[in-house]
C-alpha cells in the first residue's frame, strides 16, 4: 500500500473513528437539558397539577368530614373484635381480627390456630399520618358527601354511609361508619362503571376486647426508622428521588428506612403516598438491576412490560391480581412501587415510571441509538 | 428457549430485543447460568457506562477536523522519475510500491502522521464499541444489593402499612420478616 494511500486511509478511519465515538458518547446518555430538567434543583415535588382541582367541586359535606375524622380517630382508640371479610371478583378471605387500643391489632386467618395470629403495633404508620392528614389528602382529590339513603346495619350495627366523589361526579368510595363509635366497619370500592370492585367488611363485630385474648409478640420490625421531612432532604442529598408526592394526587403520609443489612445489605427507604382511596408505596435501594436480579423477578412472577414510553418489571396490576408491583432502574437506585386499591393499577405505575424514569431508557441504550442521539444533537435537532 | 442466547445477549442487555422474544430470553437466563453470566456482564458494563457523565466536544473540534488538510496539505508526491509527467500516463499517477518514491522512507512528520492517524482511529473504534456494550469490559466486577430477592418483603411491607392508614377498612394483614442472612445477596460479575 502506498504511502498516500495509508495516510489517506489512516485520517478516514481516525476521522470516522473520531466521529463515531463522539456521537456514541454525546447519545450515551439523554439529554443533558432532558437529565436536568429531571434532576436539578430536586425537591421531591414531582406533580403539583395533577392534584385533582378542589376548586372545581362543590364544597365537601361538613357532616361527612366530621363523621370522617372521628372515625381516624376511633380507629386507633376503641377497643373491638369481629371476623372480617375481603372480597374482590374474583377471591376473598376472611380474617379474625381484636384491637387492643396502645398495642395493636391482633390478626389470625379465620379458621387458623392460635398460634397462627400475629401482631400489628399500633402506630405503625403514623410519621406523616398524624390526626386529620389522611383526611386531609382524601378531602384534596374527592368530595366527601353524607349519603343517608346508603345507611345500613353492618355486623349487626347501625352505620353512616359517607362516599367519596371524584372530580367527574363518579363515586369512587363508600364507608359505612359505625353510628355509635364511628369506627369504620365497611368500605366499598366502585369502578368507573359504578360497579363494585372491592368491598371489606366485618361479618361479626363487638366493642371490647374478649376475655382470655393472647397478645401475640411483635414480629421483628426492621422498618423502625421514620424518616421526617428533614430526613427526606438528607436522604435526597444523597441522590435518592424521595419525592414528597406521585402523580395523580398521591401525598406522602409516611416514610421509613430500613438500616442496611435488614431488609437489603443497603437501606431501603419505604414511601407511603395516598390520595385517600389508593395506597402506593416505593421503595428505594441504592443500586442498578442485574442479571441475577432479571432471573430472580422472572422465577417471582415478573415480565417486563413498556409502561409508556419506559420498560419496567411488573407483576399483577390485572382484574385477577389487582396489587401491581413494578421495579425499575432510576438513576443510581432501584425502586420498586406497589399499589393496589387502584382502579388503573398500571396506569398508576406508568405515571409514577414516565415521573421517576429510567435514566437512560434500556430501550435507548444500544449503540446506534447513542449514535443516532448524538448525531441529532450535533446537527441541532436536540438539546 | 432451551437454546443459549449467544451473542443475543448484548440485544438482551441493550433492549434491543422484541418484548415476546425477550420474555422467553429471560426465561431462559433464569434457567441457565451460562447465559445468566454473560447477560450480567453485559449489564455490568451498561451500568458502568450509564453512570459516565455526558460529554461535550470541544467547541473547535470540528474546525480543526475540517482544517486538517487545509492547514497541512498532504505532501506532493512527486512525478515519477522524479521530474515531469510520465509518458502514457496521467501526471502524478503511478502504480502503488513502484518508483524511487517508493524506495524512500516516508519522512519523520509523515509517518508520525499516519501512525497517529491510525492509532486514533483504532482507539476511537475501541472507545464506541466499549460503549455500545461489546464483551471488552465484561471483567468488570460491580458489587451490589439484589432487589430481587427482597422484593416479596417490599410488598408485604406494602401491605402492613397499607391495611393500617385510616380508612383502609378492616383489612389487617401482618407478615413475618425474612432473614435478612437470606435476602441480602450481593452480586459479582465474572
Amino acid at each position: 500500500m502506498s504511502r498516500r494511500v495509508a495516510l489517506v486511509a489512516g485520517c478516514t478511519a481516525g476521522v470516522l473513528g473520531l466521529g463515531v465515538a463522539c456521537l456514541a458518547a454525546l447519545g450515551s446518555v439523554p439529554s443533558a437539558t432532558a437529565r436536568a430538567d429531571a434532576w436539578s434543583g430536586w425537591t421531591g415535588r414531582i406533580d403539583t397539577a395533577s392534584v385533582s382541582d378542589k376548586a372545581a367541586m362543590t364544597p365537601d359535606d361538613a357532616v361527612a368530614v366530621a363523621l370522617l375524622a372521628r372515625s381516624a380517630r376511633a380507629a386507633s382508640a376503641v377497643a373491638y373484635a369481629g371476623r372480617a371479610q375481603t372480597w374482590t371478583r374474583y377471591g376473598s378471605s376472611t380474617t379474625d381480627i381484636t384491637h387492643v387500643p396502645g398495642t395493636g391489632t391482633i390478626s389470625v386467618p379465620a379458621g387458623a390456630p392460635s398460634t397462627e395470629a400475629r401482631l400489628a403495633p399500633d402506630g405503625r404508620s403514623d410519621s406523616f399520618a398524624d390526626d386529620g392528614r389522611a383526611l386531609a389528602v382524601l378531602r384534596d382529590n374527592y368530595r366527601v358527601l353524607r349519603q343517608a339513603d346508603l345507611d345500613t346495619t353492618v355486623a349487626g350495627r347501625p352505620t353512616d354511609a359517607v362516599v367519596a366523589v371524584d372530580a367527574e361526579g363518579v363515586i369512587d368510595a363508600r364507608y359505612w361508619l359505625d353510628h355509635a363509635t364511628g369506627l369504620l366497619l365497611r368500605k366499598e370500592l366502585l369502578d368507573p362503571k359504578g360497579l363494585v370492585r372491592s368491598r371489606t367488611g366485618f361479618e361479626t363485630f363487638a366493642l371490647g376486647v374478649p376475655r382470655g385474648t393472647v397478645v401475640p409478640p411483635a414480629a421483628a420490625d426492621p422498618w423502625t426508622e421514620r424518616l421526617s421531612a428533614a430526613g427526606l432532604v438528607a436522604a435526597r442529598a444523597h441522590g435518592c428521588a424521595c419525592p414528597d408526592s406521585l402523580p395523580g394526587g398521591l401525598a406522602l403520609l409516611d416514610a421509613r428506612r430500613a438500616p442496611a443489612g435488614t431488609v437489603s445489605s443497603m437501606p431501603v427507604v419505604h414511601q407511603l403516598f395516598s390520595d385517600g382511596v389508593e395506597t402506593v408505596s416505593l421503595f428505594s435501594i441504592e443500586g442498578g438491576l442485574g442479571a441475577d436480579d432479571a432471573a430472580g423477578l422472572v422465577a417471582r412472577g415478573f415480565t417486563r412490560q413498556e409502561l409508556g414510553d419506559h420498560y419496567a418489571w411488573v407483576r399483577g396490576g390485572t382484574d385477577k391480581e389487582p396489587t401491581a408491583t413494578v421495579v425499575w432502574a432510576c438513576k443510581d437506585y432501584v425502586l420498586t412501587l406497589v399499589t393496589d386499591d387502584a382502579v388503573d393499577p398500571l396506569g398508576t405505575a406508568g405515571a409514577v415510571v414516565a415521573a421517576l424514569p429510567p435514566v437512560p431508557d434500556p430501550q435507548d441504550s444500544s449503540l446506534w441509538s447513542r449514535i443516532a442521539r448524538g448525531w441529532h444533537r450535533i446537527t441541532g435537532g436536540g438539546s | 428457549m432451551s437454546r443459549c442466547l449467544g451473542p443475543r445477549i448484548a440485544d438482551l442487555a441493550d433492549g434491543r430485543m422484541a418484548p415476546v422474544e425477550a420474555e422467553k430470553a429471560y426465561a431462559h437466563v433464569a434457567v441457565c447460568a451460562t447465559c445468566r453470566d454473560a447477560l450480567a456482564a453485559q449489564l455490568a458494563v451498561i451500568s458502568r457506562l450509564d453512570t459516565v457523565g455526558p460529554l461535550e466536544p470541544s467547541t473547535d473540534l470540528f474546525a480543526r477536523l475540517a482544517g486538517i488538510s487545509a492547514a497541512d496539505p498532504l505532501p506532493a508526491i512527486p512525478p515519477q522519475g522524479g521530474a515531469g509527467a510520465r509518458p502514457g500516463g496521467a501526471a502524478g499517477r503511478r502504480p502503488a510500491g513502484s518508483g524511487p518514491g517508493s524506495l524512500r522512507p516516508p519522512s519523520r512528520g509523515r509517518r508520525g502522521r499516519i501512525v497517529l492517524a491510525s492509532a486514533a482511529g483504532a482507539a476511537a473504534l475501541a472507545v464506541a464499541v466499549v460503549v455500545g456494550g461489546s464483551s471488552a469490559l465484561t471483567s468488570a466486577v460491580v458489587s451490589r444489593p439484589s432487589v430481587a430477592p427482597v422484593v416479596d418483603t417490599l410488598t408485604a411491607e406494602h401491605v402492613v402499612s397499607a391495611d393500617q392508614m385510616p380508612f383502609a377498612g378492616p383489612r389487617i394483614e401482618t407478615v413475618a420478616f425474612t432473614d435478612p442472612s437470606v435476602t441480602v445477596s450481593p452480586t459479582s460479575a465474572p
